[in-house]
């Protein structure tokens, strides 16, 4: 026998215009012990609802959407953590309509908070005086879930007759991405990631004749990060371009023959290419990630222009690649770092560096080092749900 | 592909710096107690290098300096009978200034030749210049070469060249004597010779003819013929001398020239001998008027330096000068002391 809408509104109008049980507070508070997290009744559900009416307003084809303010909902009514989740698919932005327009049914001012109780909830409050819920992780209504936490939800495949949902556990990799309003879906301690940079960095040379003492760089990252509670830890390897406007070599030499001849040679170093690795601790408050980070640079070739001129006359003029030998054989800097989420699998982050060692090794080079030069980047990153 | 993208890159080196080179051709003295500096890079100073010819024997010069100051130091070649390069020995120790001299050093007349009264008139003529007639004057040391345009008694004329020296040693020398019988038998040979002889080509008409010490024709005609020996000593010397022979026996022959070059009698040789030029302010102070027998200059050394803008050799040529120079202004002489190095240009 299948049960129609009919049915089942029939059920939940006898359950609560007839019930032979009275519904009593204690119950809830025979639950309420049994919920692992005591959260405290404060302006973040307020926050919360709010974060949910906009996340109602989230295109569809986000999936996995958490809605936050269904929990803040539960949590007020029944003093413990209940987590709603929305079924992922197509139908999550119907569901969540339907929950909010017909299921909502009953309002309820606790705290001064109005909450929605559904005609669920009451045939739950029916159902547990009746004394036939017992400690369940499952509950379900329709294709929408409203998960208890651990020990409240009620078996009520028995009594509601309602189609089986499993109710997914609460646990703490769950909480660990519930603050960045993921998915429930089980997620890994640790991912892969793809880290795209660009920036803007002192020159290690401060040349005051002219030119720029700023250069631009890139960089392609890849790595891996974990996390340990709210902590990441993230370290990689990749490659690093600076585009270089002011390091050069320009030396002069006077060269005495039947005349004197004024040899100028000048080495441009346009760019320099170096393996990276990166490391970074950072902390996340929602979608939000501030941490520190730390860079290795181990320059391995410099792109260089090289000219020389004879008594001011260009003799020969040539680019091509060299060594990095007159630069420091490794580069080490260290800052600070912001993301934000864009999406589960989309971040982007900023950052700010200090050079902690002095990048030219060599004396030939034109200008004054620059001891401690900063740079800043923005980052476009890719995490790998391998 | 990583490898063959790095691999096909054009790859450069950074070359060290080149070292700063220290002065190589300088000059530092005095002219007249004021001093002066010269070198080549600096204040635009250059050193150019160069062979002259002055009267048909080379100088082997160098010119230091800008266009306010300047010295010119110039050689000149030796042994310049020789058909080799002189050995640089010569231009090492202490040397010789050149000097005018106060008289000739050829007299070109035509009362020294011995069919003078055959000769009605001649027109000198030294290098390709005329020279004079009849009787001319050399008084720079030099190789020329002399032509006579002789007009004889019938008014037949007829030219006659030859190469003479003056003022520089002769390492060998000869003269040609000739006989013409009444049959038109003509003998050529050489007379005089200071150096024995190597080998002797002869030329009738500057046509070769053949070998040998001594020309002999059976019969020639009854004009005129320029015979040319041209003779090489065993001492390297390579000299030709030509006459004019009559074949008509009326005495209208020319001797060669080398009676002119027997009546030198000064001595001044300027084999290896070293003329300056100091300029200064547009004013050129020289020491070859002025009386430089005893001053001195030394030449430490005489390396070879390298090859210059006409790819030519450069020697490197450090000396101490101490010398006068005649200022022109008032033909007075002044003192010229330096030390200097520099260079000059030394070619075959």
């Amino acid at each position: 026998m299948s049960w129609t809408d009919e049915d089942i509104d029939r059920l939940f109008s006898d359950a609560t215009d007839h019930s032979s049980v009275e519904f009593k507070e204690e119950f809830w508070n025979d639950i309420e012990k049994e919920l692992p997290i005591q959260r405290k009744n404060n302006g973040l559900y307020f926050l919360g609802g709010l974060v949910a009416v906009l996340l109602m307003m989230v295109p569809a084809q986000i999936k996995n959407v958490h809605v936050e303010s269904f929990n803040a909902q539960e949590e007020s009514n029944h003093k413990g953590t209940i987590i709603t989740e929305i079924e992922k698919g197509e139908n999550a932005k119907t569901n969540r309509s339907q929950i909010a327009s017909s299921e909502f049914d009953e309002v309820t001012e606790n705290h001064g908070v109005k909450l929605a109780i559904t005609n669920q909830r009451k045939v739950e409050s029916n159902l547990i005086e009746n004394g036939t819920m017992n400690a369940s992780n499952t509950f379900e209504i329709s294709n929408s879930s409203i998960s208890f936490d651990q020990g409240i939800a009620a078996n009520t495949e028995r009594n509601s007759n309602l189609e089986k949902l499993d109710l997914k556990e609460f646990s703490h990799d769950q909480a660990e991405f519930e603050h960045r309003n993921y998915s429930l879906e089980p997620l890994k301690k640790g991912h892969f990631f793809v880290e795209l940079n660009a920036g803007i960095a002192e020159s290690p040379m401060m040349y005051t004749e002219g030119g720029n003492n700023f250069m631009k760089t890139t960089s392609i990252q890849a790595g891996y990060s974990f996390g340990m509670g709210k902590f990441g830890v993230s370290v990689g390897a990749g490659m690093t371009n600076y585009f270089m406007d002011n390091v050069l070599i320009k030396e002069r030499t006077k060269v005495y023959g039947y005349s004197s001849n004024m040899v100028e040679r000048q080495y441009d170093f346009n760019r320099v290419m170096a393996l990276s690795i990166p490391a970074k601790l950072d902390y996340s408050f929602g979608r939000h990630h501030a941490g520190i980070n730390a860079q290795f640079n181990v320059p391995l070739s410099c792109k260089i222009e090289k000219s020389q001129l004879v008594d001011g006359v260009v003799e020969s003029s040539s680019e091509g690649y060299v060594g990095a030998f007159l630069f420091s054989p490794i580069w080490m800097q260290a800052g600070i770092s912001y993301s934000y989420n864009l999406s589960p699998n989309w971040e982007i982050g900023t950052s700010f560096n200090v050079q902690l060692n002095e990048q030219v090794q060599s004396l030939r080079m034109k200008g004054e080092r620059n001891s401690f030069p900063v740079s800043g980047t923005v980052s476009l990153k890719h995490i790998l749900n391998w | 592909m990583l490898i063959v993208g790095f691999s096909s890159c054009k790859k450069e080196t950074i070359e060290d710096p080149i070292p700063e080179q220290t002065p190589v051709f300088t000059a530092n003295g005095s002219l007249n107690g004021n001093s002066f500096e010269i070198i080549a890079g600096e204040e635009n100073a250059t050193m150019q290098t160069m062979t002259r010819l002055e009267n048909g024997v080379k100088l082997y010069t160098g010119i230091l300096g800008n266009n306010n100051e300047s010295i010119e130091f110039g050689i000149h070649e030796g042994n310049i009978d020789l058909a080799s390069i002189s050995n640089l020995n010569h231009f090492s120790g202490s040397l010789q200034f050149a000097r005018i001299p106060s008289e000739p050093l050829l007299m070109l007349s035509k009362e020294l030749l011995p069919n003078a009264m055959m000769i009605n008139q001649i027109k000198w003529y030294v290098n390709g210049v005329f020279a004079g007639i009849d009787d001319v004057e050399i008084i720079y040391p030099g190789k020329y070469n002399i032509c006579a345009e002789v007009v004889f008694f019938d008014g037949m004329q007829s030219t006659l060249c030859n190469e003479m020296i003056a003022g520089y040693h002769l390492n060998a020398s000869y003269k040609l004597t000739h006989y013409l019988n009444q049959t038109g038998n003509l003998k050529v040979w050489l007379d005089e010779a200071t150096e024995p002889i190597s080998s002797v080509e002869w030329l009738v008409d500057d046509v070769l003819y053949c070998p040998g010490e001594m020309l002999n024709i059976g019969e020639i005609g009854l004009k005129s013929y320029k015979i040319t020996s041209r003779v090489t000593f065993t001492n390297g010397v390579v000299r030709t001398r030509s006459i004019l022979v009559d074949g008509s026996l009326s005495g209208k022959f020319i001797e060669d020239f080398s009676i002119f070059e027997n009546e030198i009698i000064n001595e001044v040789f300027w084999d290896y001998t070293v003329s300056i030029k100091f300029k200064k302010d547009g004013i050129t102070y020289s020491t070859a008027e002025a009386d430089n027998s005893n001053a001195t200059i030394i030449v430490n050394d005489m390396n070879y330096f390298g090859l210059n803008s006409s790819g030519n050799q450069v020697f490197k040529c450090n000396a101490s000068v101490n010398c006068f120079v005649t200022d022109p202004s008032n033909g007075s002489q002044i003192p010229l002391n330096f030390n200097t190095q520099l260079g000059v240009e030394i070619k075959d």
